[in-house]
Order: C-alpha cells, then sequence, then structure tokens
C-alpha cells in the first residue's frame, strides 16, 4: 500500500491537516487516496463573490508523475463557475492540469492556480465550444486533448 | 464524520516537515529543502540537473521516461535529458546526516513549550546529554543498517574510546571511507584497493560462485567476463523496438529477469530493470542495494502494475458501454445537420451522454441559446 502515490498523498494531507488550506479553500472530504473534494471560493473583488464551488481530485498510481484529473463537481446542487475555461460538465482547460503538469506541483498548488484562474476573470461566459465539448467529453477530463491558447485569463 | 477516516489515512508513520512545532519554521523548511520534490521523502540516491535542481533518481528517471525527448525539470521547465543526471553525494551525505539528527532535534523541539511547566529539574543537562549521545538515538528513518555502524564508528574514537573494545575479526564495521560493511579483518585490505567493491560480506570464491548460479550461464567464462565490470556499471539505453524476441530474451537472461508475459512486457520490464539499476548506481557505494533487493523491487512494481492493468481494463469496459451510446448521439445528431434550423433545438435537448453524468437543466438552457445564437451567426 505504500507505493509512491500514496505515501506522497499521505505527506500532503499531514500538511494540510497541519497547515491549513490556504484562504478560501478548504477540505471537504478525503477518505482515500483516489479522490478529494475541496471546496473552493474566491476571495475578496471578484466576478465570483459569495460564489463556492466544489472541486474533484482524481488521482492514479502514477501521481505525481502524472496530473491528478481536476474538475469541478456538477451534481448534487454544485455548479461549475462560468468561466471562457470552465465548461459545463465542470471540466477545466488549464494547461497545468495538462501538458505543463510538473510533478513538484501539489494538490494545494492547482486549487490555488484555479483560484486565481477565477479572480482575474474578466467577463463571466462559457467556452465557446462548450455545448460541442460536453456533448461528448469523456468522463475523466485527463482524456480530453485540450489546446491551450489563452494566456489572459 | 469523515475526520475518522482522514485519521486513519494520517495515522501511517509517514515522517513529514511538519512533524516540527510551528515556532520552529526554520526547521520545517530545512526539513522540506532535503526533500525530493517529486516524492516528497528524503532524497533518495539524489542527482542533480544541468539546472541545478536536485531530485531522487528514480523519480526523475520515471519523469524522464514519461516524458521522453520532450523532458522538462519539473521545477524551473528547462528542457534537460537523461545523460545531464550527475549525481549529488553532497546532498546525500547532507540526508544521511539529516535522518540522524532528526529524531533528536525533533525531542529538542517540542518539549519547548513544556518547558516552564515542567520542574525546573535540569532540562539543560537532559539537552546536553541527548546531544551527545545522538547517534544511538537512531530508532525509526535512518534506512539502511551501514549508516548506523557507521555513525557507530565515528563516534567510538571520539569518546572515550574504550580500548578492550577492538573489534574480532569476523566483525562487520564499517569502512570510515565509503562506509560500507566490510569484516573487520578485511577492512585494510578494503580500503587499500580504494574501497573496490570486491569481497564485501562474503568471501571472493563463494561470490564467484554465487554470480554464476545466479546468472546460470553455460557459457561460465565469457558470461563471468561480462558480469565483472557490470557490477559497477550503467545499463545503456536500447531501442528494444528495434531488438528481435530472441535478443530481447537474451537480454532479460542477462540480468536474471523473468520471461514470463509477452513482449510488451519484456520490455516493460527491461526499461524498469534498467531505471533501478542506473538510480541504483547513482547513490554512493555505502547506499547501494544489492541485485537481490532490486531484484524484490522490481517484483513491488510488477505486482503494483498488474493491479493497474486490471483497473485499465475495466476503464476500457466502460468506454465500450459508452461507445454504443456515442453511435446514437452521433446517429441523433446527423439528420440534425441535413435538416437544418428547427431540429437544431430538438437535437440539443436530447439526452446528455452518459459520461457528463447529471447535468443540471439549467444547462440545457444554456446549450439552446447557444445554438441559436449560432444559427443567428448564420
Amino acid at each position: 500500500m505504500a507505493s509512491i502515490a500514496s505515501r506522497r498523498l499521505a505527506k500532503e494531507l499531514a500538511e494540510i491537516k497541519s497547515e491549513g488550506c490556504p484562504v478560501g479553500i478548504n477540505l471537504v472530504k478525503a477518505d482515500d487516496f483516489a479522490t478529494w473534494w475541496f471546496t473552493i471560493e474566491v476571495m475578496g473583488e471578484s466576478l465570483y463573490e459569495s460564489e463556492v464551488h466544489t472541486l474533484q481530485f482524481r488521482f492514479d498510481a502514477q501521481y505525481p508523475i502524472s496530473s491528478p484529473a481536476v474538475q469541478f463537481v456538477v451534481t448534487g446542487g454544485r455548479e461549475a463557475p462560468v468561466h471562457p475555461h470552465v465548461y459545463s460538465n465542470g471540466h477545466i482547460c488549464a494547461s497545468i492540469l495538462g501538458n505543463e503538469w510538473s510533478p513538484v506541483l501539489s494538490v494545494i498548488a492547482v486549487c490555488v492556480t484555479l483560484q486565481s484562474m477565477l479572480a482575474s476573470c474578466k467577463k463571466k461566459e462559457r467556452p465557446v465550444d462548450n455545448d460541442r465539448y460536453v456533448k461528448n467529453a469523456p468522463e475523466n477530463p485527463k482524456r480530453t486533448q485540450f489546446e491551450y491558447h489563452d494566456d489572459t485569463v | 464524520m469523515n475526520s475518522v477516516k482522514l485519521k486513519t489515512l494520517l495515522a501511517q508513520d509517514i515522517s513529514d516537515p511538519t512533524d516540527f512545532p510551528k515556532e520552529a519554521p526554520s526547521l520545517q523548511t530545512l526539513d522540506a529543502a532535503v526533500r525530493c520534490g517529486i516524492c516528497a521523502n528524503y532524497f533518495d540516491g539524489p542527482v542533480s540537473l544541468l539546472c541545478g535542481h536536485c531530485f531522487c533518481s528514480l523519480c526523475i528517471r520515471d519523469v524522464i521516461s514519461r516524458q521522453g525527448s520532450k523532458a522538462v525539470c519539473p521545477t524551473c521547465r528547462t528542457n534537460m535529458n537523461e545523460s545531464q543526471l550527475r549525481p549529488n553525494p553532497g546532498m546525500e551525505d547532507v540526508v544521511t546526516a539529516w535522518k540522524l539528527a532528526r529524531p533528536c532535534i525533533l525531542t529538542l523541539a517540542k518539549p519547548k513549550p513544556n518547558e516552564a511547566a515542567s520542574a525546573p529539574d535540569t532540562p539543560d543537562r537532559h539537552l546536553t546529554k541527548k546531544r551527545k549521545r545522538s547517534p544511538s538515538c537512531v530508532p525509526g528513518p535512518s534506512r539502511t543498517s551501514s549508516s548506523d555502524a557507521k555513525s557507530e564508528v565515528d563516534v567510538i574514537p571520539s569518546s572515550d574510546a574504550p580500548t578492550g573494545d577492538v573489534p574480532k575479526p569476523d566483525d562487520p564495521v564499517a569502512c570510515p571511507l565509503c562506509a560500507k560493511i566490510v569484516r573487520y579483518e578485511e577492512i585494510n585490505k578494503h580500503m587499500d584497493n580504494k574501497c573496490a567493491p570486491s569481497p564485501s560480506n562474503a568471501p571472493p570464491k563463494s561470490q564467484k560462485a554465487a554470480w554464476s548460479s545466479l546468472m546460470q550461464g553455460p557459457k561460465s567464462k565469457g558470461k563471468e567476463k561480462e558480469k565483472a565490470p557490470a557490477v559497477d556499471e550503467y545499463l545503456p539505453k536500447v531501442s528494444y523496438d528495434t531488438l528481435k524476441d530472441k535478443q530481447l530474451k537474451d537480454k532479460l537472461a542477462e540480468q536474471g529477469l523473468a520471461v514470463t508475459g509477452d513482449r510488451a512486457m519484456w520490455t516493460e520490464r527491461l526499461q524498469r530493470w534498467t531505471m533501478l539499476w542506473n538510480a541504483n548506481l547513482d547513490k554512493s557505494a555505502g547506499h547501494r542495494q544489492s541485485r537481490g533487493e532490486l531484484h524484490k523491487e522490481l517484483k513491488r512494481w510488477e505486482e503494483e502494475r498488474k493491479n493497474r492493468k486490471k483497473k485499465a481494463t475495466v476503464d476500457e469496459d466502460h468506454a465500450k458501454k459508452q461507445n454504443e451510446e456515442f453511435k446514437k448521439l452521433v446517429a441523433a445528431a446527423r439528420p440534425k445537420k441535413s435538416k437544418g434550423s428547427g431540429s437544431a433545438v430538438a437535437a440539443s435537448s436530447s439526452p446528455p451522454p452518459p459520461s457528463s453524468a447529471v447535468q443540471p437543466s439549467e444547462q440545457d438552457v444554456i446549450v439552446i441559446d447557444d445554438d441559436l445564437e449560432m444559427q443567428d451567426d448564420l
């Protein structure tokens, strides 16, 4: 059981437990080393004031060499934020979750990145191809070949 | 409610920078600084890249094998490749020393808040005592027995140096140069040979016998010649695709690996073995694992991989099921194109693909809006 993935996740969890999460991020559940949930909230002035969204992390055995599958939870009354890089099924188009993932990143680092992605948003809208994508999207966002083109948001 | 499960997850004895109290952030920083950014463990066979960043040899080799020619440093994203890896023995020494010192520093750092509460019963003497004894309070994390033994040897002369305590010829002692465990009667020879890995624990004859029995090679002479330098030589990168089955099998046999499974498995096994072997060589002599230990590690990896494969096949089944649904959807979408305007709305209100799970109805509204907008554009 003491695989590299679970050992590393245990360490991240220990740190979250003892240090706490950054402001606006809260651990909802981490019952195993397969799926973790966090709530994420943009602090301060932004388009997403007083919105709380839930992020789901799924880890495979190759974590942290391979990236976690990260998406917003859109079930049970939870919704994905309206953002040009977030599809309505919760999938996120962010290079850091795809080809720019680095094993030195961590769960908390991803949360903070997504938080700032929301915070810097200028206009609340869905991605242009939302409809097309959502219809055929794979269950796991890691299976999608996103094209990263927009560095502004 | 979930806190119970959380606790069980955290109950595993895994050391972490946060073991140190918050009042000593510098100790946390120090503990984090000697850990690999990939596995979050203490550097195991640390290697540096051209950019200067340091990782466990096995960790970074794993990254390289996954990223191939496009590999970049996980920390700074500068390009890198396997040939850049340079062992970092300095860091290795730091890690060894820190592992020894950590439990003591931890006990020194922790009771601080109690100091006032506890009776003034000579806390100072306590501390100094512990410090002196430092190498002996090495319970857990020190991985190799050799490091333990090394510290003992280090300590004996520096303390009272009891003269009657000379080791017997058969006693294992750590070489003061390379920290390798050598029998006392052989220590001088070992050091004269510049710490060559020759006769370590076993006498030379039986070692030879062990090698040949391990290899079970019929052409004992040629094989032995091949093996002798292989003890501390890196395995070269091989393009396995160009090899024939027979050559692959020979390569496996050469390394004493099993030839079970199919060709893809042989390749993977060889690749992993090469990785383990080369990573092991990045460690300094005293920290290296034996061939047998590496074999065990390879076995563990294969078991894990098997489990992974099982899961993957389940995933494929799932994809197959979805595929049929997709086909239905594609079929439903096709006429929409030919018919044009009116049916587009109908198509978008058709059931969403099962992959996107349960969608709030609000999204359907958005979807329809999008389609209408698109039609407006047309």
